[in-house]
């Protein structure tokens, strides 16, 4: 009799095959329930591999550029507060020294001597602070610092003026010492970088210069200003009532006058810190807009895979129940 | 005298049940082995003497289904050479960097570029340059590892081509050797089919590494031919050969003469690709990895070299070299040469002026190599000039759409991965297709329930003809009493 049958083995590969594809789909599926991730990235994205490539650079890139902008910001803010001590400073003393004239008194002079002196002493110690271990207004060079101390820059200001007779000559004097490239402030007082000013990279577009130094035209404008004042009140010896207080009125008019320079020097700062602001914010937007696309490639839908491992699951469990139902039938058993 | 005529014709039947059940114990047995083809016994009614006679056996008939042997052999040879380009090409798209992957070699080239940013907003900090250093010593390792990856792989398939041929000459021979028992033991009227299911499983074994088709010949022998027509078993035995090389590095290729092609019969099969007609199965596979598909990879990625070694040693990007000065990536310490590509990705390395641990110093990261004098510590314009460099589209020499340097890196490894995809979907065919023949095959094998019931049949037999000589026997003591 013919009689077409499917042998044990082809019955058997047939199962075992039924068997390992549905294990095999079932791993699949968990793994991508566990890990919300798509399981095999590149035959799920197919051709838009490129693109998850190009995105997971730019947000590499993206956190990088946030934190050096966030560094770079908070050293401009830095910045801007020791501004804002020396625009304070230069108005206060500016006040006390306008105030002295020819008919002044020795108390008055004195008190506009200290005032000056105090003065110098604070814009350089603004001029000299750090930020962290950099110093914020060496320019290029932020493990040096900037300035030498006020008592040092006084001293070699008494030296340079030793000898000098009239207001007219300390004045040309101590304008050379702070002005002139080989006078002593640019060889001896400032200790900073005279280069090209500082610039950063906050952004893949974008770079700042951070340009307040402390050999600044108008810081040193400001120090030659309260080191006359300084000098005038306790050089008593040489020179007339009427030179000191003229030397003493002028250099206060001098700082009013550079009030106006000082809040330039703020207000490029701060447009520098709008930048980096600006920056930032476009940092924060784009770094969504990114790891938003980023889940929208590579994520699958947890509802879905849900659903798989669960019809999965059943269709597993059938094929056990099958199997070993098949597995009893067989005429060996009955002919015992 | 017809009673003993009813004797031997009892005997005959006792015989022929005993030889099925011998039949049906050997089914059984082998219901589980491979290229088995299930035996039955074929009987007719034996014609000697004048009246009817009994029971004889006339043969015992080996069940294949020729066809479907046929066509499931040619479906071996194209599933073993998917398998085998297929788990190469998963190889490979690990090694140029799968997507997601932290240390792959865009991932590197991506976190050599954070490091630049962040020393460009401190570049006083040695801690930050360090980092830039290390950031370019993993940039070069991963090149180092791809490049010794690649190489791996193409030694495993030398070594693959080598097994093959072995195992192909050692197959060929014992198929030979077979064909001259199956002829003898025909000649002596032996029973054959022992023999037949040793020569198949043989033959199967051969068909994984190339197509072949099988050819009756007389005296039961067969002759085996490729698909493409190559004889290699008719009568003679074909013998092949191939010269192993144990160490490959990448400037070896066949065209270049370094490595070796298959030989048939002491001559060159084909002096272009050293492989000629014997493709198709996983050794033509073995041959198109080894010369094509991996050259080709590993040609990507010395490109890829190249492209970061020029992008560095670039005067716009590094004013302080001079002319000839290596840049920050080297070759091998030197700089780059144009006409010594293949391998550049194995030999390339950090210049040692930038290393501290080989008496260099990150300071020049800073102020460029070639600056003698020290700069200001927090200047970041070179730093942004390099991070330039890196951003900077350009085509790799082969071209191809320009990109950044990560751009290019990823953009070969993701061709790799749709490399992949793909011989992956044509594996998986491959196996529907030879899985369905393999069943179709199988479906007439032997099944356990009807060889039960065939028993069964054999014991009733057994039984009744057991019967009969009983009966036969007591008449005649019946006669022997009178």
């Amino acid at each position: 009799m013919a009689m077409t049958s499917l042998s044990d083995m082809s019955r058997r590969f047939v199962s075992m095959g039924h068997m390992m594809r549905i294990r095999a789909d079932l791993d699949k599926s968990m793994q991508e329930l566990s890990s919300l991730q798509a399981a095999d990235l590149t035959r799920h994205l197919r051709q838009d591999t490129p693109r998850l490539a190009d995105i997971d650079r730019r947000l590499t890139l993206n956190r990088s550029y946030t934190s050096a902008a966030r560094e770079i910001g908070q050293t401009l803010g830095s910045m801007q507060m020791a501004m804002k001590t020396i625009d304070e400073t230069g108005g206060a003393v500016s006040s006390v020294l306008i105030a002295i004239t020819s008919d002044s008194d020795a108390v008055a002079f004195q008190q506009a001597g200290v005032a000056a002196r105090t003065g110098l002493d604070t814009i350089i110690a603004s001029l000299n602070s750090r930020f962290g271990d950099k110093s914020l207004f060496s320019g290029n060079t932020p493990y040096q610092v900037p300035l030498i101390s006020a008592d040092e820059m006084m001293s070699r200001l008494e030296t340079a003026i030793a000898g000098a007779t009239t207001a007219a000559d300390i004045r040309t004097i101590v304008d050379d010492w702070f002005d002139d490239p080989a006078g002593g402030f640019l060889t001896d007082a400032y200790l900073g970088d005279t280069g090209l000013a500082t610039t950063r990279r906050i952004d893949q577009s974008t770079a700042i210069t951070i340009s307040p130094r402390a050999d600044d035209p108008v810081f040193r404008e400001m120090m030659k200003d309260m080191a006359l004042a300084t000098l005038a009140s306790s050089n008593s010896g040489n020179l007339t009532i009427k030179d000191r207080a003229e030397l003493t009125s002028n250099a206060g008019l001098s700082l009013v006058s550079r009030a106006g320079d000082v809040i330039g020097l703020q207000s490029s700062l701060g447009q520098m810190e709008t930048l980096v602001e600006q920056a930032m914010a476009g940092q924060s937007g784009r770094r969504v807009a990114l790891e938003t696309m980023r889940n929208n490639l590579v994520q699958i839908d947890p509802l879905e895979s849900i659903t798989a491992v669960e019809a999965l699951e059943t269709q597993l469990e059938t094929h056990y129940t099958v199997t070993a139902r098949l597995a009893r039938l067989s005429l060996a058993d009955y002919l015992r | 005298m017809s009673l003993s005529l009813s004797l031997s014709n009892a005997m005959s039947g006792l015989t022929a049940s005993a030889r099925m059940a011998e039949i049906v114990s050997t089914n059984v047995a082998n219901n589980m082995t491979e290229g088995y083809g299930r035996k039955e016994v074929e009987l007719a009614v034996s014609g000697s003497g004048g009246s009817s006679g009994g029971v004889r056996i006339a043969g015992i008939t080996r069940t294949e289904d020729r066809a479907a042997i046929t066509a499931r052999r040619l479906t071996d040879a194209d599933l073993g050479r998917n398998s085998t380009l297929t788990s190469a090409l998963q190889r490979l798209e690990k090694i140029l960097g799968a997507p997601d992957d932290n240390a792959s070699l865009p991932a590197r080239i991506n976190a050599l570029e954070a490091a630049l940013v962040a020393a460009g907003a401190e570049p006083a900090s040695d801690i930050r340059l360090s980092g830039v250093l290390g950031a370019l010593t993993n940039v070069g390792t991963a090149l180092g590892d791809a490049e010794a990856g690649i190489r791996q792989l193409r030694e495993e398939a030398d070594r693959s081509i080598s097994d093959q041929t072995n195992r192909l000459n050692e197959s060929l021979l014992r198929i030979d050797q077979i064909n001259k028992d199956v002829t003898r033991a025909r000649v002596t009227g032996s029973d054959v089919s022992g023999l037949l299911d040793q020569r198949q499983q043989v033959i199967d074994s051969i068909g994984e590494i190339l197509p072949i088709r099988e050819m009756e010949r007389p005296g039961g022998q067969v002759a085996l031919m490729t698909s493409s027509g190559m004889m290699l078993l008719d009568g003679k035995v074909a013998r092949f050969g191939f010269d192993a090389r144990p160490v490959i590095t990448a400037d070896m290729t066949f065209a270049s003469g370094a490595l070796s092609g298959l030989t048939m019969n002491g001559q060159p099969l084909n002096l272009t690709d050293g492989i000629g007609k014997a493709t198709g199965g996983s050794l033509g596979a073995a041959f198109t990895l080894r010369d094509e598909i991996l050259v080709q990879a590993q040609t990507g990625l010395d490109e890829l070299a190249r492209d970061l070694v020029l992008r560095f040693e670039d005067s716009v990007a590094d004013p302080t070299l001079a002319p000839g000065q290596p840049g920050l990536f080297t070759d091998a310490g030197a700089p780059l040469n144009a006409a010594d590509l293949a391998g550049l990705s194995g030999r390339i390395i950090v210049n040692a002026l930038v290393d501290p641990a080989r008496g260099g110093t990150t300071r020049l990261l800073r102020d460029g190599l070639g600056a003698s004098v020290p700069g200001p510590n927090g200047d970041a314009t070179q730093l942004d000039r390099w991070l330039a460099a890196l951003s900077d589209n350009r085509s790799l020499l082969s071209g191809g759409a320009p990109g950044s340097a990560s751009g290019l890196a990823s953009g070969l490894a993701s061709r790799a991965g749709t490399d992949r995809v793909s011989a992956e979907t044509e594996m998986i065919y491959s196996r529907a297709r030879r899985d369905t023949l393999y069943i179709t095959e199988r479906s007439d094998g032997v099944n356990i329930d009807q060889e039960m019931q065939r028993l069964l049949v054999i014991e009733q037999s057994y039984a009744a003809n057991a019967r009969v000589i009983q009966t036969v026997q007591s008449m005649i003591q019946a006669l022997l009493e009178i």
